[in-house]
């Protein structure tokens, strides 16, 4: 999964310990998930999406597609 | 330890400090390990460590290695100071030491009180020891096992995960090498020295969760 | 910082509406689950409220159902204010 947690995240002007107070994790937490070694839960992908004002599809990209039906 | 991934920076100024670091936290750790192991000794009035067998050798090792770790874990959850000089990170916040303190000391707790449990272990068995030895041990690892518990209690997602995984796989290795161990010892090829035992479970449980520890760069 | 808002606690699971939209596909679990590659007990303990789902699985539902993961997911959770 590709992610703009980084871009976006400083963009607002946060530190990383500051996204990590507002959605109640540890800053290692935001730092792994920044560089592609945590896969983040669903709740915390969608505090991070909202308190950055996007869509968690925006954050996160996933390439999978749905198979087309016959 | 919450060492953040640093990047690989120009060799001179970054490799100095980080192996004056090294050398400072082995120094601390080393006086400090050393200390427990022959305070453990004296304490019982034993002898040197001349007559030690292989296995009280490793218990002993492990007893300075915890108790270095351990013993630099709680010192620095009670100084900033010690912990900045520790953790240097570009992205490093000056809030952070405040939520990190409290882990490190539990963490620090937990390794000292395995240091104290090896301490022990080590010690050759003397009529009558028993009745202090014992109990010292069982205390060790009640304190272990509370330690343990305040970590869980205070760790988020991804510590939660990781500590999963780690124990994950100590038990997978434990329950492997026990298992290849007891008929090899049923058949006589190997002994099963009590004291062999609980050192390898030990290890098995230390190694794989130190080596995931540092693959999620914490 | 080690409250009851945070992730530490999985007593929160998010509500999801996971089973409306299946049924208004006229999916079984099992055809769902087809579709999402994932086994028939992962899309019934997803929908009984029993577990979580990834982050993946959750964007591919979503994805698959044409609908954003904040409408299949519902967190009640609100933006803390600045201690």
């Amino acid at each position: 999964m590709q992610n703009q947690l980084k871009a976006l995240r400083v963009a607002k002007g946060w530190s990383q310990g500051e996204l990590a107070r507002r959605t109640g994790v540890t800053r290692q937490t935001i730092n792994a998930v920044e560089g592609d070694k945590y896969d983040p839960s669903l709740p915390l992908a969608m505090r991070c999406a909202r308190l950055l004002g996007v869509p968690v599809e925006t954050l996160f990209t996933d390439i999978w597609e749905p198979e087309e039906e016959g | 330890m919450s060492e953040s991934s640093t990047m690989d920076g120009p060799g001179g100024p970054d490799r100095r400090r980080r192996l004056a670091r090294l050398a400072y936290g082995a120094f601390v750790g080393g006086v400090m390990g050393f200390t427990l192991t022959a305070l453990a000794l004296q304490w019982l009035g034993t002898a040197a460590p001349a007559t030690l067998t292989l296995f009280q050798g490793i218990a002993l090792i492990i007893t300075a290695a915890t108790g270095a770790i351990g013993g630099i874990m709680v010192a620095m959850s009670f100084s900033r100071r010690l912990y900045n000089i520790e953790n240097q990170s570009d992205e490093s916040d000056p809030e952070e030491y405040g939520d990190a303190a409290p882990l490190l000391r539990f963490a620090g707790t937990g390794l000292l009180a395995t240091a104290v449990q090896f301490a022990a272990l080590a010690l050759p068995p003397e009529r009558g020891a028993g009745d202090i030895v014992l109990p010292l041990i069982m205390a060790a690892l009640l304190v272990q096992l509370w330690a343990n518990w305040q970590l869980w209690q205070r760790s988020d997602e991804l510590r939660r995960a990781v500590t999963l995984e780690g124990a994950a796989i100590a038990l997978a290795a434990i329950i492997l090498i026990i298992s290849l161990w007891a008929p090899l010892a049923i058949y006589g090829h190997v002994g099963f020295d009590p004291l062999a035992v609980v050192i390898v479970i030990t290890l098995a449980n230390l190694v794989p969760s130190l080596w995931i520890t540092h693959r999620r760069g914490l | 910082m080690f409250v009851s808002d945070s992730l530490t606690h999985r007593d929160q699971r998010l509500q999801n509406r996971l089973k409306e939209h299946r049924l208004a596909r006229g999916w079984s679990q099992g055809q769902l689950a087809e579709e999402l590659d994932v086994t028939r007990q992962t899309i019934n303990a997803v929908e009984t409220d029993r577990y979580d789902p990834s982050l993946p699985l959750a964007l591919r539902a979503a994805k698959l159902f044409g609908v954003p993961v904040e409408a299949l997911f519902l967190d009640d959770w609100m933006p803390k204010e600045r201690r």
